[in-house]
């Protein structure tokens, strides 16, 4: 079994308890307008380019097959279109140039977490498969989720859960802890900001937490998008309804995916970088002030 | 009155909670709260050093040359040894006696950068030794002349040592009774607690001038003044003060229970201590931490005053190590947390388990080696020993060069094969090219002449020996070798690419570094090798080990001479930034870029899994090395406030086998602020090798090197 991994980070220690090894699936049926993984959202292998790391040296050229890198007047120049994402050109070494999304088997990635294990017994880490949205490759993400508890590993998912339930379904008897994303409470705006109606996601939500599954609620908040009190009421509402909710975790905007739109060759004309008030130690007290679960900054 | 017990009560649910939570440190900060006095009073006497910091050096840079000149003019007649003692004497006679305003440990020592010339005869000693202090408090200068006048006067050199130990005990009590004198002039014109506070001093050193102390006052002044001889005599660094959470601890519960001192006294005083270590050389190691007589954990409140005055003052001296046991307490693990949280690299964290099982194996007695003190660095060394923990050093990939240039054409079945031979041309490298250097850098130290040294250390006022005659009960040679990482890799090359892939031969890739790599199809088949060590895979984490078992062993095969125990160790301090200029190594390390340090992996834009590589690093025999087996990791300055992060990071290591940690954590971005305009960041306080220090007074290499690890982790 193969899927498309663009990421495999460890030592995190934001994605679940312990010290964990987080395995990034490409692709996703949301497009939020404020994702700062811009490379996860389509499901083929893609070329990020960063100019900003080109130290000149010409190797890529040289390299390429396909007369895809190029320089003009001291500038790289990056022929998106005709690149085959063969990946000759990565060995120049320099790291101007990167592929978002490798096939990689169940095996090759499950060892690639084992190597951590030290951690992971020590601390209850484990692994935690995001994405993207994970289970956009649901066959994958199962078999590598059984294929971890087979191994002793401690499970969790972050799913925005736009999804099928039986996806879920499927994956509950392998997956300790979901990471649940929340992120407009409003039916309309929802649609506005990720290009989904959030009436799917309420529903699975409502069953995993009858399926007394581990829950934490990720709160992705964006000045001047969903920073609005009624949110913050909405997400405080959701929590208290809850049964097997650990906590609410706030997640407030960063700006560092901005810089792989460009290297994507992406425009984006429908996004404004947030002007409004920045105080997510603010949105913690307003949301926890409604609610008795834990309100933390993710 | 405070007690440690209610302070540390406050924090210890707030910091389990959760691994992400900010750090720095609830614990911390409800010690500030509590003893915030004595933080206010220090933060004073700290500010007051650093401003006057350069000036008072110089001052001290132009008494100590009054004292040579005087020295000089004298015309002293004698051996080495006379002379030194004579050195001494002026020191103690001549040297301004200055209290400044504040302060309750007394006793200048700035070191001895600001020279202008060299001393007028041989230097005595290289420094890197831990003094008995434990005896030194216990015995009193009275106790120690005493033991000398015990020598007999057999005519020959054991009257002559004992004459010296004698000499140079009166200059020592000569010295701090001038501090004695000093205060009650100064008393004579002050009041209130200022008075009570030059009374104190007057009284308390006009005691330890001669007899043992028996205040925790007066104890943590005589370490003080002891050091102060020590490195005077010594002008050299990482004089080193061993287990003093251990050894003061007898006075401070005497003291408490009492009466005569309350905690926040204690920690006041501690406080000061720390400042006025800042005045000394660099690498004056404190050890914390580790098992008391009866093998129990010995951690105390003294341990943890320690930790938490360092965390606070961030200042470039003491050093700090901390003896991570299984059964370490949380106390102690989160006040070192605290300091780590800092981010300048302090404390260093030393799996116990492993370290006393290495001085063990190198022939030290159980009871030394589990009572063990770090020296420098990363040293661990027998308190009371004459160390020497840095006196040989080579670079490990010197000997595959030699291999290398002497087997060009020979033909190897396979690895293994090639391998053996490599290890076989080490053997006799080691024996026929390093062994004569190591005798001779022996003979050079035997030469000198340290009687202050011999009255701290075990043995020499008891066999009437000095150190440098093996008078000491331990006389060890420290090994500093150099550059594991790019050996491993190296070979690792060799057998991807000749003996798997069969792409390239042995002679190519020899060519190819010898010619810095113009040859860019082959680089680039270097650098695209996965699985280079630092990346827990098993086929370099079993070279690794298998390399440092071999070291290990060869270094143990080859005696220097009786009664002396050479403990090697895999690191030699900022040589990968030192040799840079070394020229291209196998491994597509080009000529001008660095090499490895420690037993950490070789600096590759890839290696950014912190993780990973100390899961690597582990696997190196740290129990053949007692000079240690550093692992540096440099963490984005969130994680590094996240205490249980930092915690975990350090005991899965030590599960794994793990010798020493270091963790620092100043941002990219701060460092090169930091070399853009120097003048706006003296306050950033980084990690070189064991020692931390003001980041904008390195040289460019360091800073840049630093800046490289501060980008990918390792």
């Amino acid at each position: 079994m193969r899927g498309r991994v663009f990421d495999v980070s460890h030592g995190t220690t934001k994605d679940g308890p312990g010290i964990r090894t987080t395995v990034f699936l490409k692709g996703c049926p949301l497009h939020c307008l404020w994702c700062h993984n811009p490379e996860s959202q389509r499901r083929e292998a893609e070329m990020l380019f960063f100019p900003d790391k080109c130290t000149a040296c010409l190797r890529c050229v040289s390299l390429c097959p396909n007369g895809v890198q190029t320089f003009a007047e001291g500038r790289h120049i990056f022929r998106r279109p005709s690149c085959s994402l063969c990946g000759k050109c990565l060995s120049a070494g320099c790291g101007a140039l990167k592929i978002a999304g490798k096939m990689r088997d169940v095996e090759e990635v499950l060892d690639e977490v084992l190597k951590d294990k030290p951690f992971y017994d020590r601390t209850g880490g484990g692994m935690t498969l995001s994405g993207g949205e994970p289970l956009f490759q649901k066959d994958f993400c199962l078999a590598l989720l059984k294929a971890g508890k087979e191994a002793g590993l401690h499970t969790a998912v972050e799913t925005a859960g736009a999804v099928k339930k039986e996806a879920l379904a499927e994956i509950l008897p392998y997956t300790d802890l979901f990471l649940y994303d929340y992120k407009e409470t409003d039916p309309e705006r929802h649609r506005l900001y990720t290009g989904w109606d959030n009436r799917t996601i309420l529903e699975n939500l409502c069953f995993l937490d009858g399926e007394g599954k581990p829950l934490i609620l990720r709160c992705p908040i964006v000045p001047g998008y969903n920073d609005r009190p009624d949110h913050f009421a909405g997400i405080a509402r959701t929590a208290n309804r809850l049964k097997s909710l650990i906590r609410v975790e706030i997640e407030p905007y960063h700006a560092l995916g901005e810089g792989k739109y460009a290297a994507l060759g992406r425009e984006r004309d429908d996004f404004r970088l947030p002007t409004g008030e920045y105080d997510p130690a603010r949105w913690c007290r307003e949301i926890g002030s409604q609610t008795d679960a834990e309100v933390t900054l993710a | 009155m405070k007690t440690v017990e209610n302070v540390k009560t406050v924090p210890a649910g707030a910091i389990t909670a959760d691994g992400s939570r900010d750090f720095t440190s609830t614990f911390a900060r409800a010690f500030t709260r509590a003893f915030a006095r004595a933080f206010a009073l220090a933060d004073r006497l700290k500010a007051a050093h650093l401003s006057s910091f350069a000036e008072d050096r110089k001052a001290h840079a132009e008494a100590l040359e009054r004292v040579y000149e005087k020295f000089t003019e004298e015309r002293a007649e004698g051996d080495l040894l006379a002379l030194r003692c004579r050195y001494l004497e002026c020191f103690a006679e001549q040297f301004p006696v200055v209290i400044k305003e504040g302060e309750t440990v007394v006793g200048t020592c700035y070191h001895y950068a600001g020279l202008r010339r060299p001393l007028p005869f041989p230097l005595s000693n290289m420094g890197h030794f831990i003094a008995n202090f434990e005896t030194v408090l216990r015995e009193g200068i009275a106790g120690l002349k005493k033991k000398a006048l015990a020598l007999p006067c057999d005519g020959g050199s054991v009257e002559a040592n004992r004459a010296a130990f004698l000499r140079v005990l009166n200059a020592f009590s000569t010295y701090i009774r001038r501090y004695a004198e000093e205060a009650g002039r100064l008393s004579l014109t002050a009041e209130g607690e200022d008075l009570a506070r030059l009374r104190g001093i007057r009284d308390d050193c006009s005691f330890i001038a001669e007899n043992p102390p028996q205040t925790f006052r007066q104890a943590l002044q005589l370490v003080w003044f002891t050091q102060i001889f020590l490195e005077t005599e010594a002008k050299a660094s990482a004089v080193s003060f061993g287990r003093i959470d251990r050894y003061l601890l007898p006075y401070y519960e005497r003291d408490i229970a009492a009466g005569r001192l309350d905690e926040e006294e204690a920690f006041f005083r501690i406080l000061c201590f720390c400042i006025k270590t800042c005045e000394g050389d660099e690498s004056q190691m404190i050890t914390l931490g580790g098992q008391d007589e009866e093998g129990n954990n010995g951690e105390n409140p003294l341990t943890i005053f320690f930790l938490l005055a360092g965390a606070h003052l961030n200042m470039r001296q003491p050093s700090f190590g901390v003896r991570v046991r299984p059964d370490s307490g949380k106390d102690f693990l989160d006040a070192a947390a605290a300091m780590t949280a800092v981010g300048a690299g302090m404390p260093a964290y030393f799996n116990d388990t492993v370290l006393v099982k290495s001085l063990k194996l190198c022939g030290v007695a159980d009871a030394d080696a589990e009572n063990y003190g770090i020296v420098g660095c990363y040293e661990a060394s027998p308190q009371g020993a004459f160390s020497n923990t840095v006196a040989g050093a080579f670079n490990l990939y010197d000997s595959f060069s030699y291999f290398l240039a002497e087997n060009l054409d020979a033909k190897f079945a396979d690895f293994d094969a090639f391998l053996e031979a490599y290890k076989r041309s080490f053997e006799s490298y080691y024996r026929h090219t390093l062994m004569p250097a190591f005798s001779n850098k022996l003979a050079k130290i035997m030469a000198l002449r340290s009687p202050f040294l011999g009255c701290c250390l075990d043995g020499c006022l008891e066999s009437g020996k000095l150190p440098e005659q093996l008078g000491s009960r331990y006389t060890l040679f420290g090994l500093n070798i150099l550059g594991i990482g790019i050996l491993v890799d190296s070979l690792y090359t060799v057998k991807k690419l000749v003996f798997e892939r069969k792409e390239t031969t042995v002679e190519e890739l020899f060519t190819a570094a010898a010619q810095n790599f113009t040859d860019q199809a082959l680089f680039e088949k270097i650098k695209g090798l996965d699985g280079t060590y630092g990346s827990h895979t098993e086929e370099t984490d079993a070279l690794a080990e298998e390399l440092s078992a071999f070291i290990g062993k060869t270094v143990k095969e080859n005696k220097l001479r009786d009664g002396v125990l050479v403990t090697p160790g895999l690191f030699w301090f900022t040589a990968d930034i030192h040799q840079k200029n070394y020229p291209a190594t196998l491994n597509g390390r080009r000529q001008g870029e660095l090499l490895s340090y420690g037993v950490n992996p070789c600096a590759t834009p890839h290696t950014n899994t912190p993780t990973l590589a100390l899961l690597s690093t582990a696997r190196i025999r740290g129990e053949l090395f007692p000079t240690g087996c550093p692992a540096m990791l440099s963490l984005p300055p969130r994680d590094l406030k996240a205490g249980p992060f930092v915690q975990a990071l350090v005991t899965t290591y030590f599960d794994c086998g793990g010798f020493h940690l270091a963790i620092s954590g100043v941002d990219p971005e701060t460092l090169e602020a930091a070399m853009r305009e120097p003048d706006a960041h003296r306050d950033v306080m980084v990690k070189i090798s064991g020692l931390s220090t003001q980041f904008v007074s390195l040289s460019k290499a360091m800073q840049e090197s630093l800046l490289r690890r501060a980008r990918d982790g390792v």
